[in-house]
């Protein structure tokens, strides 16, 4: 059976049951945030921006904010049947992609992979894998079927999966 | 599209077409001197093409400007400081990125398949070059004061490159203005794209200076 494939675009979030892939692409500074119910094979992905929405409080888009993001992700996924206490979490991206940019300069994507480790504990949800850091961009695909999450770069043809 | 993305940014960031006429000029005069300092580094004819200024939400930047995000692009990004805090980035799709250093370095066209340290080295330079005669045209004509920092590059997926460049500015504002200027060299359909993406503080100035306040 071949899976239905959805597009989650930069600010953007989507849930999705069995069987269905969702995929982000080209994700560089940002953080894409997968939370999956294993065994009712319900999963969801959002391509969230910046750390927190306190900061900026941009209400016409919460899921532009990590925080946010990974609420209402999981508000959704228990809107659609999956269980809390199961559900996991895996992040991918948050790299810093000019090197130059040492100390003294913001390193947005540590700070959204600190924002997320962070409010992930806060609401008790399982870091099940990462594949977080470093200087390269991620294209990032969740197969609802299996919950794997594959993420591919330009740089080398190799394929991670986590 | 997810909902969120119908929001009218230009009218938050309430621009009139005159003012992003405005704004579309001075990518204009400050892309002219930098092709003037490309060609001159290059030694032969770099014109500008196509200037145009999108005023749009952070969440918008892979939508509307260049196509896929999946492009294997390079970018050479430097932060401006001096009055304001503004960015500037240089995008290349990669075939040309090897074009432009094959031609840097006298070689065959087609030489180059990769970029060694030496050609990353040159395109962060160019970058510099080109940079210093962009916002060097535009503090002339606004009477601001415009530095570049060191130039910092990438080489991946164009939505990666962006990301940096766009969320820096994301972290002040909601929207973000981007003044675009494609370059070209007709002969090999050589292309790359200027971005300033200028804060508050130089767009008053534009706008000061047109008098379209």
């Amino acid at each position: 059976m071949t899976s239905k494939e959805i597009f989650v675009e930069v600010g953007g979030h989507r849930v999705a049951t069995n069987p269905t892939v969702l995929k982000s692409v080209g994700i560089g500074s940002c953080l894409s945030i997968i939370l999956y119910d294993p065994v009712n094979r319900i999963g969801g992905m959002a391509h969230a921006m910046l750390p927190y929405y306190e900061e900026g409080r941009d209400s016409h888009n919460p899921i532009k904010y990590v925080d946010t993001s990974i609420y209402i992700l999981l508000d959704e996924l228990v809107n659609k049947g999956a269980i809390r206490e199961r559900i996991i979490a895996k992040l991918a991206g948050g790299a810093q992609m000019f090197a130059f940019l040492g100390a003294g300069t913001m390193n947005i994507g540590e700070r959204n992979i600190k924002a997320a480790k962070k409010t992930l504990k806060k609401e008790k949800i399982r870091l099940r894998s990462e594949d977080v850091g470093g200087d390269r961009g991620r294209t990032v695909i969740l197969d609802i079927v299996t919950g794997d999450v594959t993420i591919k770069t330009v740089s080398r043809d190799e394929v991670m999966i986590i | 599209m997810n909902e969120a993305k119908s929001i009218d940014y230009e009218k938050i960031a309430n621009l009139t077409d005159i003012q992003k006429d405005a704004l579309r000029e001075i990518g204009n005069i400050g892309a002219a001197h930098a092709a003037t300092a490309l060609s001159s580094m290059l030694k032969e004819t770099i014109m500008i093409d196509v200037t145009s200024s999108h005023i749009i939400g952070i969440e918008d930047m892979q939508n509307e400007l260049f196509g896929d995000p999946s492009d294997k692009v390079a970018g050479v990004f430097m932060q401006v400081t001096g009055s304001g805090k503004h960015n500037l980035l240089m995008l290349f799709p990669f075939e040309n990125t090897l074009q432009l250093v094959d031609k840097f370095f006298n070689r065959p066209m087609g030489t180059s398949t990769e970029l060694s340290s030496r050609d990353e080295s040159a395109l962060c330079e160019i970058g510099n070059v080109c940079a210093c005669a962009y916002l060097n045209s535009l503090a002339n004509l606004l009477d601001i004061t415009l530095f570049p920092s060191i130039p910092g590059l990438a080489v991946d997926m164009l939505g990666a490159v962006l990301q940096y460049p766009v969320l820096e500015i994301g972290m002040r504002t909601d929207y973000i203005v981007i003044i675009q200027t494609e370059f070209i060299r007709d002969a090999d359909r050589f292309k790359g794209y200027f971005l300033f993406m200028p804060d508050d503080e130089v767009k008053d100035q534009i706008m000061k200076k047109f008098k379209v306040v």
